[in-house]
């Protein structure tokens, strides 16, 4: 009696703690409780029945591994997680029932062995689990596939097969069983840990891969772009040029209706959507997108830009400055009643001259040399300017900055040599 | 009398260009005299035969020659740095060999008279500034030569030489006392050599390369100064030449 009640004890603080095992590898919400007290329930009577009643360690393991295989399944669907799982539970729980009885008893294949020394083997249980758990960290309880997890499933199958045969060789000692499932133990613990890992680079891979195929179809898209606003800039190019000589023919023949309506329709045609300066499409991009963005916040938006094509001009740096420049341009700009925006860049005799003009509201204060920032962020804004201003020193460049209190222009004069 | 070129091959353009120089010409009291071209080897075979102007709009994009090959002619050929280019086109992006000719500016189709008048009043301004003369004394006689042809000093103890595209002449004097002197388009870049701005191909931050193809280096402690001084000229009224 007193047997049947231990054994009724252990079995389900056992099961309570293979549980915990169990959900540190899935989403916890994955379960439904219904089903799982039924599983578990399940798994309860059938173990607690073949321990009570057969004593064959075979039909023991079978039991026990089917038993974690079909609890495993409630989780997931992943067969090779399954697998690996299951065989490394297992493996952890029986090494540890082996240390727990070769620690008090000698024990012989076969020998009837007092339930008392289950509570210990669900101590061991419980320590390993709570070592897992804390080498846990990633805590990645995805169901990701690695082709690896197969290496990962030898350990412990061959661990168990290992302490099986050693067990039905009768010529053990016992120390030396003891050591052996210290070491396997050991070795089983360190598994999880791999599997983690495992799990981990195959995440990143994975991230990486989706990323690159996110780049290359953003690339695709922008070849895309760029060959369709070549195309619309030649036929816009054309058209001025019809354009140019029709106006020429009017005039010779002094039609003046046809002269004031192409008049009318040079305004339209002279302000192109898109703005192609360097051929340079990171720099061209910015450029365009940043002037755009000026024309709709903006009233007034000036651009004089005379640069050479394909020209390898600290090409980073420049896109920085320029980007960090013309967005503090804009946006003071915004803030004012004028809302004027001037920009021009010019490349003459080897340097390159960035000159950005804003109409700004309200005053500006100055620290030392430095302008401040109006922006509400005091510590965090002016970072911007500071870039640039490293940038441009970095490059031997210059950079000046001034103020015209009457006409409320703020300007901003740069100058990077080419070499 | 300010003579001006038009190479367009577009009949149109030249018409309207005339049109603007001869107005701007009425406003400001200025005699101007104008010449047309349609084609980039009609006005290479004028200028072949010494006929020399001030200012050259160049269309860039012309049948036969084109305005880089017209451009680098002048440049190159004839080794005048003098006359005011400025490129006419009707697309925005410029080829580098189109920087290297040193044009004045770019302007872009369509044109009109508050482009024209910008030009002018830049060109006009410099021209007046280089037509002045440099005088030294030298022996007991006094000699001039002109500041637009003198691409620079250099300088070493006492003498001074003046350094032309067409040779050399020195004279007697200090360095520092002749910086005084001179306009504001020469820069010392080295305690002994003061160049012409007009005459530089090139800058870079420990260099200056000059259109004959001479390399001259600035002197560490100049360097700032210098960089300052190009920043400052090209802020201070917009479209400024460096």
């Amino acid at each position: 009696m007193y047997d049947i009640l231990l054994t009724i004890f252990t079995n389900t603080v056992e099961i309570l703690i293979i549980r915990r095992f169990i959900r540190l590898f899935f989403n916890a919400q994955i379960a439904e409780t219904k089903k799982e007290l039924f599983a578990y329930s399940l798994f309860f009577i059938v173990t607690t029945f073949d321990q009570l009643y057969f004593h064959q360690p075979i039909l023991n393991m079978i039991v026990n591994l089917f038993g974690l295989f079909w609890i495993i399944y409630i989780y997931s669907n992943n067969l090779k997680k399954n697998l690996f799982l299951s065989l490394g539970i297992y493996a952890v729980c029986t090494i540890c029932e082996v240390i727990a009885i070769f620690t008090f008893l000698d024990y012989q294949a076969g020998d009837r062995v007092n339930k008392i020394y289950a509570v210990f083997t669900i101590l061991l249980i419980l320590l390993s689990e709570i070592i897992i758990e804390r080498i846990f960290t990633h805590k990645y309880r995805a169901e990701l596939i690695s082709h690896r997890w197969i290496l990962l499933l030898i350990v412990p199958v061959v661990s168990v097969s290992m302490l099986y045969l050693l067990l039905v060789d009768l010529q053990y000692k016992r120390y030396l069983m003891l050591v052996e499932g210290l070491g396997l133990l050991f070795i089983n613990i360190i598994i999880f840990f791999l599997y983690n890992m495992i799990q981990w680079d195959y995440v990143q891979k994975s991230e990486k891969d989706r990323l690159k195929q996110q780049i290359k179809q953003y690339r695709n898209q922008l070849e895309i772009i760029t060959e369709s606003q070549e195309k619309i800039k030649t036929m816009q190019h054309d058209l001025k040029h019809h354009m140019l000589e029709l106006y020429n023919r009017a005039q010779e023949n002094k039609d003046q209706p046809v002269i004031d309506y192409i008049k009318s329709m040079r305004n339209y045609i002279e302000n192109p959507m898109e703005y192609l300066y360097s051929g340079n499409k990171e720099f061209d991009s910015i450029l365009n997108y940043m002037i755009q963005k000026a024309k709709t916040v903006l009233k007034t938006v000036e651009t004089k830009i005379n640069i050479p094509e394909a020209f390898d001009f600290h090409s980073f740096e420049l896109n920085v400055i320029l980007g960090n420049l013309l967005e503090n341009a804009i946006e003071a700009s915004c803030q004012s009643d004028e809302r004027k925006l001037s920009l021009t860049i010019e490349m003459e005799k080897g340097i390159l001259f960035i000159n950005i003009l804003n109409s700004y509201q309200g005053s500006i204060e100055k620290n030392g040399g430095k302008y401040l920032t109006s922006k509400k962020n005091k510590s965090l804004h002016g970072y911007g300017i500071e870039s640039v201003r490293r940038m441009v020193e970095q490059n031997h460049g210059m950079i000046k900055m001034g103020c015209d209190e009457v006409q409320k222009l703020f300007s901003v004069s740069v100058m990077l040599y080419g070499k | 009398m300010y003579d001006i070129g038009i190479c367009d091959d577009e009949k149109g353009t030249c018409a309207e260009i005339e049109k603007w120089i001869s107005d701007y010409a009425e406003g400001n009291h200025i005699s101007v005299e104008t010449e047309v071209w349609f084609s980039g080897e009609a006005l290479c075979s004028d200028l072949k035969e010494k006929h020399r102007f001030d200012l050259i709009f160049l269309d860039i994009e012309l049948l036969g020659m084109s305005g880089v090959e017209a451009g680098s002619y002048i440049r190159n050929e004839l080794e005048d740095y003098h006359t005011h280019i400025v490129f006419i086109s009707s697309k925005t992006n410029y080829a580098m060999s189109l920087f290297k000719i040193q044009p004045m500016d770019f302007l872009v189709k369509p044109i009109g008279f508050d482009d024209i008048k910008r030009i002018l009043d830049r060109s006009i301004y410099l021209i007046e500034k280089e037509n002045l003369f440099f005088e030294y004394v030298s022996g007991k006689k006094i000699f001039r030569v002109m500041y637009k042809e003198i691409m620079y000093f250099c300088g070493d103890r006492r003498k001074i030489v003046i350094v032309t595209q067409r040779g050399r002449q020195e004279f007697y004097g200090k360095m520092t006392e002749l910086l005084k002197a001179l306009p504001s388009n020469f820069v010392m870049i080295h305690h002994s050599y003061i160049i012409n701005q007009n005459y530089v191909s090139e800058y870079s931050y420990e260099r200056i390369h000059l259109v004959n193809g001479d390399e001259l280096a600035i002197s560490r402690s100049y360097r700032k100064d210098v960089r300052e001084k190009i920043l400052v000229q090209k802020m201070e009224g917009k479209g400024n030449h460096v």
